[in-house]
């Protein structure tokens, strides 16, 4: 097909009563990637996956699948299935008959239903429960159910709400690498809503991280995790670490900052413009800092800060300090325990000094 | 653990006894009745030979003369007028119930409960009178189609006034259990039915029915039961040619304690048949086949 876009949302807007759930976001999901919405509660992720699914009216925005406009179209004639949050299992229907309950809309005859379920349920690792009833099942069971009954449909997108919230922490883990695994080997578009960013990364081709019913930002996963553009996103993907700063002088794609705790930095402009004399903000990820117990010597690919160790927490495969600059802004810096005793030398209340290399610090514009 | 079943049989004693004395007790008193003869001035006749009389079958004299041909019309009649007010309440009741819980603005529906719990504050004599006056030769409907020269259509005293009334008169116990059930169901149902592609009438018939087969049930059995006892509604609306069983029992019961309290007891038990064969079905429909 020409178009290589799966779904286009086009200035898609929702309002409930006063609220703008979701407010004029435009998003492009190609065919065949896995493709998460992220972001906190109420931040209008699932709203738009219902609309994309027709379960919820767009109040503005067009939403075009396949290159076919379906803002107008009603949810059981658009080509997408929805894998529900809780499940949304019939409990009157036994297994078979779950996933079975879309075949006749699909035209599909009678006589291929029973082989179409078992090779649905065999693809989610089910095989066999055809007579059982929803109620007998586990949750992550009823998962793979909920999951079998959209895909026995093939789907040419397939949209998951949180389908991993309401499993433990084991089988999530699980469920996502085998979730990862099935869209690859059925090469369909997944649109997975989530609030977990480690999930979203685990799995994403791309992600969208939302905020207050629009996109901060669209990109790879890696990208969005490395290259935060707002200071929403950096905090959302774990990489709270701020520093106030102003630019002494910008060189192309490079510049030169003095941060409020009196130390001089460069920083990477990735593209967009800054002004010599601009207060920005920037950020690096906690594993990217690095402790010393001493001043270290100069060298090019370092900045360092003075700080003082307020606390620290063991986590077994890193610990975590909790340190404060001179200007009292305050980072989380991780350790990997390599080696055993890793981290004697620090005390807490105790002096030290956090470096990093100035290529992984990201700078985004003060509000 | 033997004190745990203890206890747990203790709790159950008030249970018991409220249905050992306003259930159980009375049908055994029922029951017994059945068993013996009437006597001069409609006393009861004590059992003389108690041993010759059970092994002649005489005890049974009165289920033998219930089951009188003359009787059978009203049988009929009862069964079909039971039946079919049962199905009109629930053809009617169901977009009642369906309108008030699913589609009727949510600030609306504790006011559209009540008006279908008002008529309750009305003594059901009093109702039951009003639809003589709307059905009459001169009543409401006759008057108005007789101003253009139609009729009088004789209403009143027809099957069909029987009908009317017992529809009229069972329709809040059937709205309000397909209200409670509609009310409670999973709505995500019904978007999952949508996402895999079924329409709105669809939804309908394969997730909505079935996921509200409890309040069906009860709704059914809530006017079933009544209906088949009936005797004031066809002694008012249904006149002579209208009489149901529960006519048959209750005129000059005391004349004929015996008789009536066998039919009662039958009357009881086929409605008691018709339950236990529904709830029966009902347990076995999970285990059916694609």
């Amino acid at each position: 097909m020409p178009n290589e876009n799966s779904i286009r949302i086009v200035s898609v807007s929702k309002r409930f009563g006063e609220v703008a759930a979701v407010d004029r976001v435009s998003l492009d999901i190609r065919r065949g990637e896995f493709f998460s919405l992220l972001g906190p509660s109420g931040c209008g992720k699932t709203t738009l996956l219902r609309m994309i699914a027709g379960l919820e009216e767009a109040d503005g925005g067009n939403i075009v699948i396949d290159g076919v406009d379906v803002t107008q179209t009603p949810a059981h004639q658009r080509p997408v299935n929805l894998v529900f949050q809780h499940f949304a299992l019939f409990p009157h229907l036994n297994i078979e008959k779950n996933v079975a309950f879309g075949l006749r809309y699909k035209g599909i005859d009678k006589s291929q239903w029973r082989d179409k379920v078992a090779a649905a349920l065999e693809l989610v690792q089910l095989s066999g429960l055809q007579k059982r009833y929803p109620d007998q099942l586990s949750g992550g069971q009823k998962q793979r159910v909920a999951l079998a009954r959209a895909l026995v449909l093939e789907p040419r997108v397939l949209l998951l709400d949180e389908p991993l919230g309401a499993l433990d922490q084991k089988l999530r883990k699980e469920m996502q690498v085998e979730l990862k695994h099935l869209q690859r080997r059925l090469g369909i578009t997944f649109v997975f809503v989530t609030h977990d960013q480690e999930e979203a990364l685990t799995m994403s081709d791309r992600l969208a991280v939302m905020n207050g019913g629009h996109v901060e930002q669209m990109d790879a996963a890696a990208t969005v995790f490395e290259q935060p553009l707002t200071p929403f996103v950096a905090e959302f993907m774990g990489a709270g670490n701020f520093f106030a700063a102003t630019i002494r002088e910008v060189d192309g794609a490079i510049m030169t900052v003095v941060s409020k705790a009196g130390f001089e930095t460069a920083l990477l402009c990735h593209g967009r413009s800054y002004q010599k004399g601009e207060n920005i903000r920037f950020v690096v990820r906690p594993e990217k800092l690095e402790m010393w117990p001493a001043e270290p010597p100069a060298a090019e690919a370092r900045a360092c800060m003075e700080v003082t160790i307020e606390e620290r927490v063991y986590q077994g495969v890193s610990t975590v300090w909790s340190v404060r600059n001179r200007a009292s802004e305050r980072m989380n810096v991780y350790q990997q325990n390599v080696v055993r005793g890793a981290g004697e030398e620090f005390v807490v209340m105790g002096k030290a000094w956090v470096c990093w290399d100035p290529r992984h610090g990201v700078a985004m514009k003060e509000k | 653990m033997k004190k745990e079943t203890a206890r747990s049989l203790l709790q159950l004693v008030p249970t018991w006894l409220v249905l050992g004395i306003f259930f159980l007790a009375p049908m055994a008193i029922m029951l017994g009745i059945s068993f013996h003869q009437r006597g001069p001035g409609g006393i009861i006749q004590p059992i003389e030979h108690p041993g010759e009389y059970f092994s002649h079958g005489k005890f049974l004299s009165n289920y033998r003369d219930s089951l009188n041909p003359d009787y059978a019309g009203v049988y009929w009649r009862s069964l079909w007028i039971a039946v079919t007010t049962t199905l009109l309440c629930l053809l009617i009741g169901y977009p009642a119930a369906y309108y008030i819980a699913v589609i009727a603005n949510p600030k609306r529906r504790n006011l559209l409960l009540a008006l279908v719990a008002v008529p309750f504050w009305t003594s059901f004599l009093i109702r039951m009178g009003a639809w003589k006056l709307i059905l009459g030769t001169e009543g409401v409907i006759n008057t108005f189609f007789g101003s253009f020269g139609i009729g009088p259509m004789e209403m009143l005293y027809t099957p069909g006034a029987v009908l009317t009334g017992l529809v009229y008169g069972e329709l809040p116990f059937m709205i309000l259990p397909l209200y409670a059930s509609l009310e409670k169901m999973d709505r995500s149902l019904l978007e999952a039915a949508a996402d895999l592609g079924a329409g709105r009438d669809e939804r309908f018939f394969r997730v909505t029915v079935p996921q509200t087969i409890p309040g069906i049930i009860a709704g059914i059995v809530l006017v079933f039961i009544p209906s088949a006892g009936q005797f004031v509604v066809s002694d008012i609306l249904g006149g002579s040619k209208g009489a149901l069983v529960g006519n048959i029992i209750q005129d000059s019961f005391s004349r004929n304690k015996p008789l009536k309290s066998a039919i009662a007891f039958e009357l009881t038990a086929v409605v008691g048949l018709l339950l236990m064969t529904y709830a029966f079905y009902l347990r076995k429909r999970k285990e059916s086949p694609l």
